[in-house]
């Protein structure tokens, strides 16, 4: 029996989802980052933002070293492949998914309401929607690379609780609901930008929302190696 | 060879998806002629009308899809001439009614409709008409389904080809085909940009419709899975 755990470095299948992903993130934060320089808008507690991309980029090259899957050669006992599973399930979502409580969720509410007063409320409902939104994703295990939160698999695997995979679609489509918060904090962050011609997180806002909807083709290698 | 065609009306779990969506349409509908029906500076424009026949449009293309068939199940083989007919009849003329009209009312209408003034300093309007010009151009081509929101025509070319394969070529196309759909939540964000940046109390109430009925449309499905497993 051997186990091969697959890491972005080392799997096609996981290296260009984690490129997407990380790609949108990293040029993202760049632009968030870029507010701290901002002197036309006079912010005040900006480096917030710039402390915030910086750790954004730091969990993005840490996931780089997390295994996304693994493949087996020969049988191995259940209880070290459902152990194999949850890892895989749990441990890209929990290091993705909880510093953005922080470097999305609350660095854009104590940002947002430092400057309410000169530039309106929009930055404090973007740091609202998304400390809701990553708070969420943390807790339903979404996946980095496909967007589909995986408390739903977890549970199926460890409880067995869905006897019907029916029952399965349904728990997901509930759950999936949470990634609302995230497009509506890109659109209140696109209001701000909009309204005080603020260029670098206008673009920020753009690559946000681009990037969720272009996730979905790191999911193309996964099905061309089934199809292989 | 049997072929039991469905429709909507046969039971609650079938009708809501399409009865959702049809709800979200008229809802965003109305609200464009309100907006439409409301004169700009106490005078008539032409542009209220487009706004107005947009409005129009749109209740009539989501109400024709009721008259097509919602799903049907084959005991035998289908053959070639069949398989033509299912696929006009349940993915092809389905995307092409609910899309074709909307490059116009959404997409030309709000192009038309946002450069209506030179005086307007913001196009937001203008934005979200090109955004959806694009999208239902686009989703016109790949057939995007007006319920599901899948792509049709990945099913189509998978059907004609044949191959065994063909679940995982079609979730390949499927999920390129799919990215389109950024469009349409481009012209969204630009909507409730100009609602709320330019106080527009009727569109940004359109646009919140048109957005949170998109993005809760996953719900309307739930019974339908409810419902096979009571069966």
């Amino acid at each position: 029996m051997a186990v091969e755990l697959l890491f972005p470095f080392n799997s096609i299948i996981f290296f260009i989802p984690y490129v997407l992903y990380g790609g949108y993130i990293t040029i993202f934060s760049i632009f968030v980052g870029l507010t701290s320089e901002d002197r036309t808008h006079e912010y005040q507690k900006s480096m917030i933002l710039k402390y915030a991309s910086i750790i954004n980029i730091l969990v993005v090259i840490s996931l780089l070293f997390v295994p996304f899957g693994f493949r087996t050669s020969g049988s191995i006992p259940s209880d070290v492949r459902t152990l194999l599973y949850l890892l895989t399930f749990i441990l890209p979502s929990i290091l993705a998914f909880v510093p953005r409580i922080f470097t999305f969720g609350f660095a854009f509410l104590i940002f947002g309401n430092k400057n309410r007063d000169d530039f309106g409320k929009y930055l404090t409902y973007t740091g609202i929607f998304w400390l809701i939104y990553s708070v969420w994703a943390s807790f339903s295990l979404l996946s980095p690379i496909s967007n589909i939160p995986q408390l739903a698999f977890v549970l199926d695997y460890s409880f067995n609780i869905f006897p019907e995979y029916e029952l399965l679609i349904v728990f997901l489509q509930l759950l999936s609901m949470g990634s609302i918060f995230g497009v509506l904090g890109g659109i209140a962050l696109l209001m701000h930008s909009f309204k005080h011609n603020d260029r670098n997180l206008k673009i920020a806002g753009f690559i946000y929302l681009v990037g969720i909807a272009i996730l979905s083709l790191g999911v193309i290698p996964q099905y061309i190696d089934l199809l292989l | 060879m049997t072929i039991i065609i469905h429709y909507w009306f046969e039971s609650f779990a079938s009708f809501l998806p399409l009865g959702f969506y049809a709800g979200i349409m008229i809802g965003f509908s109305i609200f464009l002629i309100k907006a439409g029906l409301e004169k700009e500076d106490g005078k008539e424009s032409i542009y209220n009308l487009l706004l107005i026949a947009a409005g129009a449009i749109n209740i009539v293309s989501v109400v024709i899809i009721f008259l097509f068939p919602s799903n049907y199940i084959s005991y035998s083989t289908i053959t070639p001439a069949e398989r033509l007919i299912i696929n006009w009849l349940f993915y092809i003329l389905p995307s092409l009614v609910s899309n074709i009209p909307r490059i116009f009312s959404f997409g030309v209408i709000f192009i038309a409709y946002g450069y209506r003034s030179k005086e307007l300093r913001h196009k937001y309007l203008a934005y979200a008409g090109l955004s959806w010009l694009v999208y239902f151009i686009l989703a016109s081509i790949v057939l995007i389904n007006p319920v599901g929101f899948y792509t049709s025509l990945s099913r189509v070319l998978v059907d004609i080809h044949g191959s065994m394969d063909g679940i995982y070529v079609s979730f390949i196309l499927d999920t390129i085909f799919g990215t389109v759909s950024i469009f349409n939540l481009l012209g969204t964000v630009f909507l409730l940009i100009h609602g709320f940046l330019q106080n527009d109390r009727l569109l940004k109430i359109a646009g919140l419709i048109y957005f949170f009925g998109n993005a809760l449309f996953g719900l309307s499905i739930i019974p339908y899975y409810l419902e096979r497993i009571l069966v």
